[in-house]
């Protein structure tokens, strides 16, 4: 009986047609598998709708994620490099991402910005606990104040002189 | 009445089931809502990478259950806590199962890099794309998984749906190593 976790080993090419169950579903009993299918319009459009609906909601959960991330970036700033720091570091990460992605889908490109940019500067190796400590922290004065202005765009003075002061950060502790 | 009727006819998803594997409960509770809104019968939730395990083995080894429908689709996402979607994707195209290492992936990512596309790709999905998540966007996502379903490629290298969306003639230098007519044709098992 051939063993499962070890299948034999294959040098060769092979091409697998599978059978389309999916197809013969989604066209339904009265429907001919033959011809191509669509989802209607007017429900995509009801789709679009739901993402519009987040999106009304989008600053009281990311004014929520950023409440977490600010409990976790006081749990862990003060700490030294430890497994438990590394722990909060990846929670951190995970919550940058979480607004990065809310905030991408509903247009704040700000947030979405210095949200992204956190998430790819909380988990660098290279950076001892004090560099990480400023850069995170000008990361998250620029999301404070973001976030409480409501600054939408990434564009214009405001946003260019908040991603300066990051930048100064960066550059002087990376 | 025409006898070949060739009009383009909008699907029925009541009978599909699709199972999302997002952390996010934002995103997974959008993805639900949407998927409800296209008619998709059977909509089910994962939030990390184990727990989309133990449910697929589930209900793809109870398959015949009256109570337990199989998955037809996985939408899912890249990066979560624990492991990343691309041991999701390894574990699934490596399963010795049938019933899931051939199942329909399409992966959600949440950066914009061309990276994850390619790798995604390489590891046996069938679709990817990145968020922002848009009503067409999933819609056609859907839709390719139904209407084009790829032969499955076997190689020492790779076992996932057939890279090459379009036969066109190639020019360039060409890098496989097995001549199209050196390919065996399989069907697989039928369920």
């Amino acid at each position: 009986m051939p063993d499962q976790n070890n299948p034999p080993k294959f040098d060769g090419v092979e091409k697998i047609e599978v059978k389309n169950t999916i197809k013969q579903r989604a066209v339904g009993i009265h429907g001919d598998e033959h011809n191509e299918g669509f989802i209607a319009p007017e429900l995509i459009d009801e789709a679009e709708k739901e993402v519009l609906k987040l999106c009304t909601n989008s600053p009281a959960m990311v004014g929520e994620s950023l409440e977490k991330l600010n409990a976790l970036w006081n749990k862990m700033k003060d700490l030294p490099a430890s497994p438990e720091r590394s722990q909060l570091s990846d929670e951190i990460f995970l919550q940058a991402h979480e607004i990065k992605d809310i905030s991408a889908m509903c247009g704040y490109e700000l947030i979405s910005y210095f949200s992204e940019s956190l998430r790819d500067y909380i988990n660098k190796a290279e950076l001892s606990v004090k560099a990480q400590v400023v850069i995170i922290q000008a990361h998250l004065d620029a999301l404070a104040v973001v976030h409480s202005k409501g600054y939408k765009s990434d564009a214009g003075a405001v946003a260019e002189e908040l991603k300066l002061n990051v930048k100064k950060a960066i550059d002087k502790y990376s | 009445m025409p006898v070949f009727n060739k009009q383009p006819q909008p699907y029925d998803l009541s009978n599909l089931s699709i199972l999302i594997v997002e952390d996010s409960l934002y995103i997974q509770n959008l993805l639900t809502q949407m998927l409800k809104i296209f008619g998709v019968g059977d909509i089910m939730t994962c939030s990390n990478v184990k727990e989309a395990k133990d449910l697929l083995t589930a209900v793809q080894a109870t398959k015949k259950s009256r109570y337990l429908r199989s998955v037809d689709i996985i939408l899912m996402d890249w990066l979560m806590p624990g492991e990343n979607g691309d041991a999701l994707l390894r574990w699934i195209r490596s399963h010795h199962s049938d019933t899931i290492r051939f199942l329909p992936v399409i992966v959600i990512s949440g950066y914009t890099t061309e990276y994850i596309a390619h790798k995604s790709r390489d590891l046996g999905a069938h679709e990817s794309m990145v968020k922002p998540i848009s009503g067409s966007g999933l819609a056609g996502r859907i839709c390719s998984v139904i209407e084009h379903p790829r032969p499955f490629i076997k190689s020492p290298n790779f076992f996932g749906p057939d890279r090459r969306r379009k036969n066109v003639p190639y020019d360039s230098k060409e890098r496989r190593k097995t001549k199209p007519d050196e390919i065996v044709v399989k069907h697989a098992r039928s369920e």
